[in-house]
């Protein structure tokens, strides 16, 4: 009998939360820190990973940016098959770019 | 606080740096491998019997009024007054570096102050005829904004407010975030 190996699913979903950060229009970048990528995954209590995601936005409405970040990193987890583990998604603007906006 | 909360972490690395290195010390003291690496042996090493006798001649001193006495009594009190802001730096709560905009079943979303700031200056910038001079962002249960502006000569106070909650109100609005907008007329010579 073979034995399927064990996937990682909190690298999946760091790994699928860093691709959608990316992609996702109106944000400028993650942010990058000593303490990590920009991107955590943690165990909730009630069963799933919790993701939260640093990021630098755009002077963009923020309502909409976390709306399509928490779209972006959903259906990339379905289609992944990693959807079932995920649980809240967290969006932390961790700053504003700088290329649009005054100092 | 934050100086002080700084040097309350560096004293407390440093007194367990000690703490451990006294350990180990004992440690080894208790092995008896020697008389140098025994308790006894690491006592006089440290000139411990010594400085048993020359605290004893400090006591005495310090028990006879004069000039030790007051120099004693007033390091004595500087080094409460450093304790005591050393604990406080310790134990003042931090300000919470987050403010929470969004909490919902699928998620929550939050921003730290600078961001926020720098938002909101930028939309309070774009009212015509007002100048933000001042942003401050209050995280927790009392969040909120506070601006301040200085406005054209011609606007009245209520206008120049009228104005700059509704340049704020994209983000105001939006994460119902309450702002205190406080106005002054433009000073000219």
């Amino acid at each position: 009998m073979t034995e399927e190996p064990a996937r990682d699913v909190r690298a999946d979903l760091i790994d699928l939360a860093e691709r959608q950060a990316a992609a996702t229009p109106g944000v400028a970048g993650l942010e990058r820190s000593h303490t990590g990528s920009g991107v955590a995954c943690v165990v909730q209590p009630e069963g799933g990973y919790e993701l939260t995601l640093r990021v630098v936005a755009d002077p963009v409405p923020l309502p909409a940016l976390a709306e399509r970040l928490r779209e972006g990193v959903l259906s990339a987890a379905r289609a992944t098959g990693v959807d079932a583990q995920l649980g809240a998604v967290v969006v932390i603007v961790a700053d504003i770019s700088d290329a649009a906006l005054p100092a | 606080m934050a100086q002080l909360r700084a040097l309350a972490r560096l004293v407390a690395l440093l007194l367990l740096v000690a703490l451990a290195a006294a350990g180990a010390a004992f440690a080894v003291g208790a092995l008896k491998i020697s008389h140098d690496l025994s308790l006894p042996g690491i006592a006089e090493h440290l000139h411990l019997p010594r400085l048993s006798h020359q605290t004893g001649e400090l006591i005495h001193d310090l028990e006879a009024p004069g000039p030790m006495a007051i120099r004693t009594a007033l390091a004595g009190a500087a080094a409460v007054v450093l304790a005591a802001a050393l604990i406080l730096g310790a134990l003042w709560p931090r300000r919470p570096r987050l403010v929470l905009l969004e909490d919902a079943d699928e998620g929550r979303m939050a921003a730290r102050r600078r961001p926020l700031r720098r938002l909101a200056r930028a939309l309070a910038a774009g009212a015509e005829g007002v100048r933000p001079s001042g942003v401050r962002i209050r995280a927790g249960r009392r969040r909120g904004l506070r601006v301040r502006v200085v406005r054209e000569r011609d606007l009245t106070g209520d206008e120049a407010r009228l104005r700059a909650e509704t340049s704020l109100a994209p983000l105001t609005a939006a994460f119902s975030l309450p702002a205190s907008i406080r106005s002054r007329r433009e000073w000219r010579r």
